[in-house]
C-alpha cells in the first residue's frame, strides 16, 4: 500500500518536474539581465567620514587641544632635553621673556656643560641674532616664496653675457635649461658697480641670446647643446647672499662695500 | 562586462532557472508573474557575482531570494503588511494555492500531488517540495528556511508521512 502511494508521489513529482520555461522565455530573461547589468561601481566614500569619530578618537583629540591651547608645549619644553624637536619653542619662549633670569641661567649653563650638539644649537641662534641686527631684514612681499627661500646670487662675468641663455653644466652634460615660457626670466637685473642679479639657475652661457631663443621657430630644444656653450668659466665673481633680498637691499650692500661680510664668495667653491 | 562573471552566471542560469521558475509558478497566480520573479531572482544573483560577494551555495541563495520575492509579491498584491503575513504564517509564508494549481499546464497526477502537498500544513509544504521536486539537500533546505538541519529532517519525514496518509 505504501509502495503504491510512493509510486503515485513519484509520478506526480516527475510531472511537476516537467514544468519548465520555454527556450524563448529562458533566452529572453537571460538577455534582459545581461542588458540591464551595469558595471559595478564601488560606493563613494562620504566626505563626512572624517567626522565619524569614535569615542577614543574624540578623547585623544580633546587631550591634544588642551595641550596646545593651554601652552602645554612651553611647559613641556622647559623641562625637556634640548635634543628634542620641541627645543626651538623653548628658545623662542626665552627670547620673548628676556627678564626671566632662571631661563637664561639654564640656557647659559647648557652652553658650558652640555654636549657639543647643544652648543652648536645655541651658537646658531647667536649667528641668527647677528644676521637680524646687522643686515637688512628679509622682505618676501616682492618676491615669490621660492625666491625667498633660495639664496640671492649676484655675479660679474668676463664679458657681457647678460642677454645670453644660461644652462647648468656638470660632468660634461647639460643638466638644466630654460624653456620658451620661462626664458624671459633668465635676463638678469643690473645692479650697482656692474654686478648682475641672477634670476634663474645656470652655470655656463650659450652662444644664443634670449631674444634669438624667443624668436626661434624651429624645435627650441635643438639649440640646447654642448656645442653652443661659449664660455665654460665665465665668472669673475659670484656671491651667495641672504635669501629673499630685494635689488635695493643688495645695492645697499654693494655700495657699502660690505659684500665680503654679508655674502659668501662661491666662485672658488665651484 | 567581465567574461568570467558572465560565464559563471550563464552556467548557474542554465542549471537552475527552470527550478526557480517552477518554484515560483507553483506559488503565484500567473506565468508572467513567475517569469518576472525568476528574472528578479537572477538579477540579484548577477549583482552578487559582480560585487564578488561570498556565496557558498548558489542553489540555496537563489531559492532564498525567490522565496523572499514571492513574499514581497503577496504583500503588494493583498495590500496587507508583511508583519501580518509573517504572523499568520508563522514566518514561513509561501503557500501553494488551489487556484494556482488548477491553472498549471501539467498532467493530472502532478496536479493531484501538488493539491495534496498544499493540503499539508504550511510547516511541511516547502521542505517537502524542495526535497522531492527540486532535489535539494537537507542542509540547503535548512539554509533557505533558516532552521536547523534536524528540524528540516523532521519536517520532511512528518510531511511525507502525512502526504502518504492523504493519498490512501
Amino acid at each position: 500500500m505504501e509502495n503504491m502511494n510512493d509510486e503515485k508521489i513519484n509520478n506526480g513529482v516527475n510531472e511537476i518536474k516537467n514544468i519548465k520555461m520555454t527556450s524563448f522565455e529562458k533566452d529572453h530573461i537571460l538577455q534582459n539581465i545581461l542588458n540591464k547589468a551595469k558595471p559595478y561601481q564601488k560606493p563613494v566614500r562620504s566626505p563626512f567620514f572624517l567626522f565619524n569619530f569614535n569615542y577614543s578618537t574624540y578623547l585623544k583629540f580633546a587631550v591634544f587641544l588642551i595641550i596646545i591651547l593651554a601652552g602645554g608645549e612651553i611647559i613641556l619644553s622647559n623641562n625637556s632635553n634640548k635634543k628634542i624637536a620641541i627645543s626651538p619653542i623653548q628658545n623662542y619662549y626665552k627670547e620673548m621673556n628676556p627678564n626671566n633670569n632662571d631661563s637664561l641661567k639654564t640656557q647659559n649653563n647648557d652652553i658650558n656643560t652640555t654636549e657639543n650638539n647643544k652648543v652648536v644649537a645655541v651658537i646658531n641662534k647667536k649667528e641668527n641674532n647677528n644676521i637680524t641686527t646687522n643686515q637688512p631684514q628679509v622682505t618676501t612681499s616682492s618676491v615669490g616664496m621660492s625666491a625667498a627661500l633660495s639664496p640671492s646670487i649676484i655675479y660679474k662675468t668676463k664679458k657681457d653675457y647678460s642677454n645670453n641663455i644660461s644652462v647648468c653644466y656638470k660632468n660634461g652634460e647639460i643638466t638644466c635649461f630654460p624653456g620658451p615660457t620661462d626664458v624671459i626670466r633668465q635676463r638678469p637685473t643690473k645692479l650697482a658697480n656692474g654686478y648682475l642679479f641672477k634670476k634663474m639657475s645656470g652655470d655656463v652661457f650659450l652662444d644664443i641670446t634670449i631674444d634669438e631663443f624667443i624668436k626661434y621657430e624651429g624645435e627650441w630644444f635643438s639649440l640646447i647643446k654642448i656645442e653652443n656653450i661659449i664660455d665654460y668659466n665665465p665668472y669673475t665673481e659670484i656671491y651667495s647672499c641672504q635669501p629673499g633680498l630685494s635689488e635695493e637691499e643688495i645695492n645697499e650692500i654693494i655700495l657699502s662695500n660690505n659684500i665680503q661680510n654679508s655674502c659668501v664668495n662661491i666662485l672658488n667653491k665651484n | 562586462m567581465n567574461p568570467e562573471n558572465t560565464n559563471t552566471f550563464q552556467k548557474i542560469y542554465d542549471e537552475e532557472s527552470d527550478a526557480i521558475f517552477r518554484f515560483c509558478l507553483t506559488r503565484v497566480s500567473s506565468r508572467e508573474q513567475s517569469l518576472d520573479i525568476t528574472q528578479d531572482t537572477f538579477m540579484r544573483l548577477w549583482e552578487s557575482i559582480v560585487q564578488k560577494k561570498d556565496i557558498t551555495n548558489y542553489r540555496a541563495f537563489l531559492f532564498t531570494i525567490a522565496r523572499n520575492l514571492i513574499i514581497d509579491w503577496y504583500r503588494k498584491k493583498k495590500n496587507i503588511s508583511l508583519d501580518k503575513i509573517m504572523e499568520e504564517s508563522d514566518g514561513k509564508f509561501d503557500p501553494i494555492d488551489d487556484s494556482i494549481i488548477n491553472n498549471l499546464e501539467i498532467k493530472s497526477e502532478g496536479k493531484y500531488i501538488l493539491n495534496k502537498i498544499s493540503e499539508l500544513g504550511e510547516t511541511y509544504q516547502t521542505p517537502l517540495y524542495l526535497k522531492f521536486v527540486d532535489d535539494l539537500s537537507i542542509k540547503e533546505i535548512a539554509e533557505i528556511l533558516n532552521i536547523s538541519e534536524n528540524a528540516t529532517s523532521v519536517r520532511i519525514n512528518r510531511g511525507l508521512e502525512e502526504l502518504r496518509n492523504k493519498i490512501k
